[in-house]
């Protein structure tokens, strides 16, 4: 049961994905609401196997790669979501999805079968902790989604104070904002859980240091907004480049940087 | 604004090599990983990055310059706010109609504006606290980077294993007592201990559990699950009366001095062969536990492996090789409270400051006679877009 929903979302991510493409490419206007649709359904049916495999384990299901790659595809389906019906905008599509398809083929990747929990991760914390990087790595994804939509644009709008390019631009920052607010809890949750499990709350860790190094990176790009008065293409390739450090501690870290903090 | 710009990029660069170069290792290690930068690694003190000199320097110079850049810049930040109402006041108006002017209104009204009459004009704002934002932000980085380095070169550590049964005494007169300890099945917690705590006031805990992510706060101390592990045990008896002992490689355990039994050592498995003979063998769980011991008397020494329940009569003194049992490693932090308090204080702030600087942005809508105006810090082009879309909207 639990692998048909998970096989089922994947399908229709996929589906809302290529009909989404189709839908611009063609110029058909029934094809993108098609693709609205079954993206709605495919969020539903992730939310329904995450719920699921939640009640099944008997805890929230992020303890592992798997568990939190799926979460991670589902807070950028969430945030398509919301964004399309925030600001009224079907580009939105274009740059979610294929980011969602694409993280949960990952979690496809992984082994699926449902572990218990190590000791170290019982806490009260885990819950914030972990599902505030859900929250911040799809922010995060969807910004350099749009930094990449950002510059497609650009070459065909070519003027950066276009009203479409001033709002995208305006999502990229807002999304990052919000990224790095959540990115801050779960560094500062994170320090209070360590205190708490191995009586240290910063032991430079490969997985700890490297979301200080996001955290950086993100906060040298809102400083040359509000600062420097960066807009546009500047903003835009940021957010691009930017989202590879957070694949980076996402995968590569477990992968290439084992530490104390290997879960997910 | 640069300097700190620069500060954080070095940061970032340090923060980078320390997570791929692994650290704290020894000479050997580097040498066999990293052959032929072994020199630079050591010279350049890349083996312990984040203890280094000038890591330390770079976190002190941020920390100066968040001083000087941002928390004393509080004047400015006040002149800022205070000077909003008077500039939105300024600010060119756009022309609208009465009708548009109405809506523009009941829409400001619904977001909860504020509302300011001068003269003719309305001033509508809010979200004036969003000022402090930046101040906020900086202030609580420079207290987390302050009380973050009072905790770590504050704080002090102390491991010990304490056998169930057994209690240790600290320096202070602390008292700490393990009563048992239990790995835990199914839905019960994983590496549970239970302690009493005697503070040097001679207060008592009571009897209180503590288990990985649950540690105990008593006394000035906090207690943590910190590890475990498998020791062997014994009990002996001599002439009626008897004691537990809990095994160390190398202990002799004798009445006379002369004869016994030595302790050498305690294997988690062993294999049996077809004659009876039990060998020992290293494994990852203690599925078959054997004991390997010297028995000396009358100054003849032999060695054997004995099985748990298994009992020694040597010059009259029984010693009986008991299961062997889990012990909890116990670790103890000292950390004056209040730095820890600041610390957490300072974590709350940062957050507040975040919210503030990016989701309270203060913004204000001037409506005169000659139209309507939006002034504030950062205009969000969505609040702009719907007033645009109420003004065209037909009703």
């Amino acid at each position: 049961m639990l692998n048909i929903l998970f096989f089922a979302s994947l399908i229709a991510l996929l589906f809302a994905t290529i009909a989404e493409f189709a839908g611009l490419i063609f110029k058909k206007d029934a094809v993108k609401k098609t693709a609205w649709w079954t993206s709605v359904g495919g969020f539903a049916l992730l939310t329904a196997y995450v719920a699921a495999r939640g009640i099944v384990a008997g805890r929230l299901p992020l303890s592992n790669q798997f568990e939190f790659a799926v979460a991670f595809a589902w807070g950028v389906s969430l945030f398509h979501i919301v964004l399309r019906l925030w600001t009224k905008q079907d580009w939105i599509s274009a740059v979610a999805l294929p980011a969602a398809f694409l993280i949960l083929s990952y979690a496809a990747l992984l082994p699926r079968e449902i572990t218990e929990m190590m000791p170290a991760l019982k806490s009260a914390w885990f819950g914030l902790h972990i599902g505030s990087a859900v929250f911040s790595y799809a922010s995060f994804a969807v910004a350099g989604c749009a930094g990449v939509k950002y510059l497609v644009s650009l070459k065909k709008i070519r003027d950066e104070a276009d009203e479409r390019l001033v709002q995208l631009d305006y999502v990229i920052y807002k999304l990052v904002a919000f990224g790095f607010l959540m990115l801050t809890v779960v560094i500062l949750s994170g320090c209070i859980w360590a205190e708490q499990a191995w009586s240290a709350f910063w032991t430079w860790d490969p997985k700890e240091t490297w979301a200080l190094i996001t955290w950086i990176i993100y906060a040298i790009f809102l400083h040359q907004r509000m600062r420097k008065g960066w807009r546009g293409k500047k903003i835009a390739i940021f957010a691009v480049v930017a989202v590879v450090c957070v694949l980076f501690t996402f995968i590569g870290v477990n992968q290439l940087l084992p530490g104390l903090h290997s879960y997910a | 604004m640069k300097f700190g710009m620069a500060l954080l990029i070095l940061i970032l660069v340090c923060s980078l090599i320390g997570s791929v170069i692994v650290q704290r290792q020894t000479a050997e290690y580097y040498a066999a990983e990293y052959p032929g930068l072994t020199g630079v690694i050591s010279a350049l003190l890349l083996d312990d990055i984040f203890s280094s000199w000038y890591f330390i320097t770079l976190l002190a110079l941020l920390g100066v310059n968040l001083l000087f850049c941002s928390v004393l810049r509080l004047k400015s930040t006040l002149k800022l706010r205070d000077s909003g109402i008077s500039r939105a006041l300024k600010k060119e108006s756009e022309p609208v109609s009465g009708n548009e002017r109405d809506k523009i209104e009941a829409f400001l009204k619904s977001r909860h504006f504020k509302h300011k009459k001068e003269g003719q004009t309305e001033l509508y704002y809010k979200n004036r606290t969003g000022y402090f934002g930046s101040f906020i932000t900086h202030l609580a980085i420079l207290m987390v980077l302050v009380f973050a380095a009072g905790a770590m070169y504050l704080s002090k550590y102390e491991d010990r294993d304490i056998y169930p049964g057994e209690s240790y005494t600290m320096d202070d007169g602390t008292v700490i007592a393990v009563d048992s300890f239990t790995l835990g099945e199914g839905d019960k917690p994983d590496y549970v201990s239970t302690i009493r705590v005697t503070d040097k006031s001679g207060n008592e805990s009571g009897e209180r559990e503590i288990s990985v992510n649950y540690p105990l706060s008593f006394g000035g101390h906090k207690f943590y699950q910190h590890s475990y592990g498998v020791a062997g045990h014994a009990t002996v008896t001599n002439a009626g009366k008897t004691s537990g002992i809990t095994l160390e490689e190398g202990m002799f355990m004798t009445v006379d001095g002369e004869n016994g039994v030595t302790f050498e050592a305690l294997y988690p498995d062993h294999m049996t062969d077809s004659d009876g003979t039990i060998t020992p063998i290293d494994a990852d769980d203690y599925a078959a536990p054997v004991y390997l011991v010297k028995v000396t008397e009358d100054g003849e020494t032999k060695e054997g492996v004995v099985l748990p329940g298994t009992t020694l009569a040597v010059d009259n003194v029984l010693y009986t090789f008991d299961d062997p049992a889990y012990y909890p490693g116990i670790r103890i932090k000292t950390v004056p409270g209040i730095v820890m308090g600041l610390l957490y204080l300072s974590f709350g702030l940062l957050i507040a400051g975040l919210y503030l600087c990016f989701f309270h942005v203060p913004i204000y809508v001037k409506i005169d006679k000659s139209g309507f105006a939006v002034d504030g810090p950062k205009i969000d082009p969505g609040f702009l877009s719907d007033i645009d879309a109420l003004r065209r909207a037909k009703c």
